[in-house]
């Protein structure tokens, strides 16, 4: 499960850089960049704390949710990285740009879900993961 | 004869028992008997075992004492709580001048940044700062010096000067803004020997113990000439030594009786066994009294340096560090604020003292003499200038935890906070918004209250949060913001008005059946209890009726039959329960039609909570004013962490932010509204209680969420509505603050029509 996580939100990390490097807002870059490394040494919540900081700056990045519902996730609060991915996805809206981010947020609800023992939830995250990604 | 035969007969008879006891001992007197000399020595021996025997547990319980306390908690540290530290970005909006004042409020000092807490602005777009350093619970931050460029009232550039580079964003350390006391209101800022200047070293041995090197913690001659003094009847001398005087500090109490400077002498000589003497020297300085600021007793030679000259202890002149070695002796008497004269001629005793024992030259005698106290005129970190907000924080505390000086609880279940170990709060006041919000509420207050005559003693409460993630940034009561009195936006329970329909909108816009453009009835209507016969027949603001409305419409003019018809239709019970979902905890024991219209009591914190879900798109964020508890050497101990839940399908939510932008632009709030500039949007509610004793807004951008109240803290009416009096407030406040207020973001799900050249979003499923 670990495994599985990390893979996920780094990918979404280089994802996210790239994205707010045009934006120019370099400050959120280098939170991101420096929570991604604390991340990758297992200082979990040290990550969450500078995408909480990140999130001060920029309250409307649907990739900052994102990836603090990834590092909930790999932390196993399901209910918290479940919710914080539905923000994610609310911010982004109907937008096509941030369609693989939508379904990144359904599996990773999907995860939350299974990992909350809850399958009602876990079929329909599931349901509009494969919906989104048929579209 | 008689007489004498009688008399003799019963002494032979009975002879007195001394005498037979003479007769039997008097064989072991020439012959002496091991067994009674034996019993004599054993006697003495045993009492003499006993006495050591109770001596030493009593040297052994005070040895205890003595280690458990100076190697545990030796000093009672309040808890230090901080503002919101700054960050610094590239892009962001700030003004030299917003910056210039943030670096002046956390005690910086213009100048040439040479060392750090100093700044340097270069003409109008440039500002120099050597940042202090500051341990967060993630990372410390080193001291920086940086070169900060703007442009347009923004920050260009941040560079990185020693070595040269940019860098994208740098946090400032916070601003302290409050301390919270555990029972005894002792104030200190704990120092270590290193840091205290050699010269408040000689000053205290010249002064209290000159011979403090050389001996094992009590005086003999010292002692011995006290006896003598007492003897001779001159004045009571201590004969203490410097060891002995904290030893008193620390565990004793100061009555002067025999049992209590015995205790002394044995506890001295015990520290100078078990600690050297830099140990010992580094607690006194840390201990010892140097004031009083009304409750609060200040100890130790750090605090006493922030006290009297609002600065660091390593800053200190000789004239000033002989001010503070004087105080030791009676820090009311010789208080230099207060008998500047008695002071000034202790001060100078201790430099001539110094000067005769070598520790200074002559020349550096007279001319510390010559110099003036150098004291701050008002005392340092005494009153703290946001007191509502720090009643906001302990509020929160005592939620959260079980503490010492906060208990008013018995729940076990809560985790126990000591507030007497120096933990340190950061919070999320932002001291800008808080300045400005103050400014806006003040200055809005007192133009109000000369249009009615009914007005003149109102007053006001204003909550500002982030609508993302809950943090309360202002939090402002009444025209004077400063003086702690009735907490009024964590207290006042005032009734919320028009503020609570926007419950019976959601709840409707949740519905397929509804829509922002559904007809809903504005007819009259009439209520009765079925209990009672009571009669309830509400009337709308304008005391007429309107017929078939759109619904948004309804909201936007907060048509009160069109609200209660629509809230009768949907039920008291979905109502309530909607209520719950936006965040209301408080129980309400029976739910009245009358209600729906806002017959229910609140405080602004509470109605900041409910519209705090509206301003995150449905998704409830705790409103809360800490962000993270450390320990005093900064180890996180509660890190309150972003945390949300989705309680409303986010299309709804938008629709509903429509009809409240309506409201702002078209309905209730539209003669206010013509006075901000046009690309801000905001969606907003008005509220007004009845006989206009209460008037509320709440307003919701994309940064920020506000809810204003204002009225007469006697609840008399005063004349002004919700447009009319809190949405004023208000709109200065935003005026003052010039906020981001963006559209929100659409939710996937919306689409719009025209109706009436107005673009409607609708739910597309």
């Amino acid at each position: 499960m670990l495994k599985t996580n990390k893979v996920i939100i780094l990918l979404l990390f280089l994802f996210t850089s790239s994205a707010t490097m045009a934006d120019s807002r370099s400050a959120v870059v280098s939170l991101i960049m420096d929570a991604k490394t604390y991340f990758e040494n297992d200082q979990l919540e040290q990550s969450a704390a500078l995408l909480e900081r990140a999130l001060r700056i920029m309250p409307h990045d649907p990739y900052l949710w994102h990836n603090l519902a990834g590092v909930r996730l790999t932390q196993e609060d399901w209910n918290r990285a479940a919710n914080l991915a539905k923000k994610s996805n609310s911010l982004a809206g109907d937008d096509s740009t941030y369609k693989e981010l939508r379904v990144r947020n359904w599996v990773l609800i999907t995860q939350a879900c299974e990992g909350m023992g809850n399958n009602k939830c876990t079929d329909e995250a599931r349901s509009r993961a494969q919906a989104l990604l048929r579209n | 004869m008689i007489r004498t035969r009688n008399t003799r007969r019963p002494i032979r008879r009975r002879p007195p028992p001394q005498r037979r006891r003479r007769t039997s001992y008097s064989t072991p007197k020439k012959r002496p008997n091991p067994r009674k000399s034996g019993f004599r020595f054993k006697w003495r021996w045993l009492i003499l075992i006993i006495g050591l025997i109770i001596l030493s547990y009593h040297v052994i319980s005070l040895d205890i004492k003595v280690r458990k306390l100076f190697e545990g908690k030796r000093w009672s540290l309040p808890a230090r709580v901080y503002a919101r530290p700054l960050e610094i970005y590239t892009g962001m909006s700030l003004t030299t001048q917003a910056l210039n004042e943030e670096l002046k409020a956390l005690g910086y000092r213009k100048g040439s940044t040479n060392s750090a807490g100093k700044y340097n602005p270069i003409g109008n777009n440039i500002v120099k700062i050597r940042t202090r350093a500051f341990k967060f619970w993630e990372a410390t931050d080193p001291s920086r010096l940086v070169k900060i460029r703007f442009s347009s009232n923004k920050v260009q550039s941040i560079t990185e000067l020693e070595p040269t580079r940019q860098v994208a964003l740098l946090r400032l350390p916070p601003k302290l803004i409050g301390k919270i006391y555990p029972n005894h209101k002792e104030d200190r800022i704990v120092v270590r020997l290193e840091d205290i200047p050699q010269s408040l070293i000689n000053a205290l041995i010249a002064m209290e113990d000159r011979h403090f090197y050389n001996h094992m913690g009590i005086s003999i001659r010292g002692i011995a000439r006290a006896i003598l003094t007492n003897i001779k009847g001159g004045q009571i001398q201590g004969g203490s030594t410097i060891t002995q005087q904290l030893v008193k500090n620390l565990y004793l109490s100061s009555a002067r009786t025999f049992k209590r400077k015995f205790n002394e002498a044995i506890m001295a000589l015990l520290l100078e066994w078990h600690y050297s003497k830099n140990q010992i020297l580094e607690a006194y300085f840390n201990e010892v009294f140097l004031g009083q600021d009304g409750s609060r007793a200040i100890h130790g030679v750090g605090m006493a340096a922030r006290f009297y000259f609002n600065r660091p202890l390593e800053e200190l002149k000789l004239h000033q560090v002989a001010l503070l070695v004087s105080l030791i002796r009676g820090a009311s008497m010789y208080n230099p604020r207060r008998h500047p004269k008695r002071a000034l001629a202790r001060r100078n005793l201790v430099l001539d003292t110094m000067s005769k024992l070598g520790k200074i030259s002559p020349m550096e005698a007279r001319r510390a003499k010559k110099t003036r106290f150098d004291i701050e005129k008002s005392t340092a970190e005494s009153q703290f200038p946001y007191p509502a907000f720090m009643g906001l924080v302990r509020s929160q505390l005592r939620t959260d935890y079980r503490t010492e000086d906060l208990r008013t609880t018995s729940d076990t279940k809560k985790k126990a906070l000591d507030l007497s170990e120096g933990l340190r709060i950061i919070t999320t006041l932002d001291p800008f918004l808080q300045k400005k919000g103050e400014q806006a509420m003040r200055s809005s207050l007192t133009k109000l209250s000369k249009k009615r005559r009914k007005a003149r003693k109102i007053e006001g409460a204003m909550v500002v949060t982030r609508c993302d993630n809950g943090e309360v940034v202002a939090f402002i009561n009444g025209r004077k913001a400063k003086y702690d009195g009735f907490n009024r936006p964590l207290k006042a329970r005032r009734q919320i008005g028009s503020l609570v329909k926007v419950a019976v909108y959601l709840a409707a816009l949740e519905r397929s059946s509804y829509s922002l453009t559904s007809r809903i009835s504005d007819h009259p209507y009439r209520w009765v209890d079925r209990y009672t016969g009571t009669v309830w027949k509400p009337q709308n603001y304008d005391h007429r009726s309107h017929g078939s409305v759109y619904l948004y419409k309804a909201l936007a003019n907060s048509y009160n039959l069109a609200t209660v018809r629509l809230g009768k239709k949907l039920g008291l019970k979905t109502f309530h329960e909607t209520l719950k979902r936006l965040g209301l905890t408080r129980e309400l024991k029976n739910i009245y039609p009358s209600m729906l219209l806002g017959s229910l009591s609140l405080t602004p914190l509470e109605v900041a909570q409910l519209y705090q879900t509206i301003a995150s798109g449905g998704f409830h964020v705790p409103v809360h004013a800490i962000r993270d508890v450390l320990t005093h050497e900064g180890k996180p101990v509660q890190r309150y962490a972003l945390s949300m839940e989705k309680r409303f399908d986010p299309t709804s939510v938008f629709l509903l932010n429509f009809a409240m932008q309506q409201a702002v632009r078209n309905g209730t709030g539209r003669k206010i509204s013509k006075t901000l500039p046009k690309h801000m949007v905001f969606a907003g509610k008005t509220g007004t209680s009845n006989d206009l004793r209460d008037s509320w807004f709440a307003g919701i951008g994309s940064e920020f969420s506000t809810v204003t109240w204002v009225g007469r803290d006697d609840n008399k009416p005063m004349g002004l509505s919700g447009g009319s009096g809190a949405m004023v407030v208000w709109r200065n406040f935003i005026r003052s603050i010039n906020p981001q207020a963006l559209p929100p973001r659409v939710p996937a799900g919306i689409k719009w029509r025209t109706i009436n050249g107005l673009k409607i979003p609708y739910k597309s499923n």
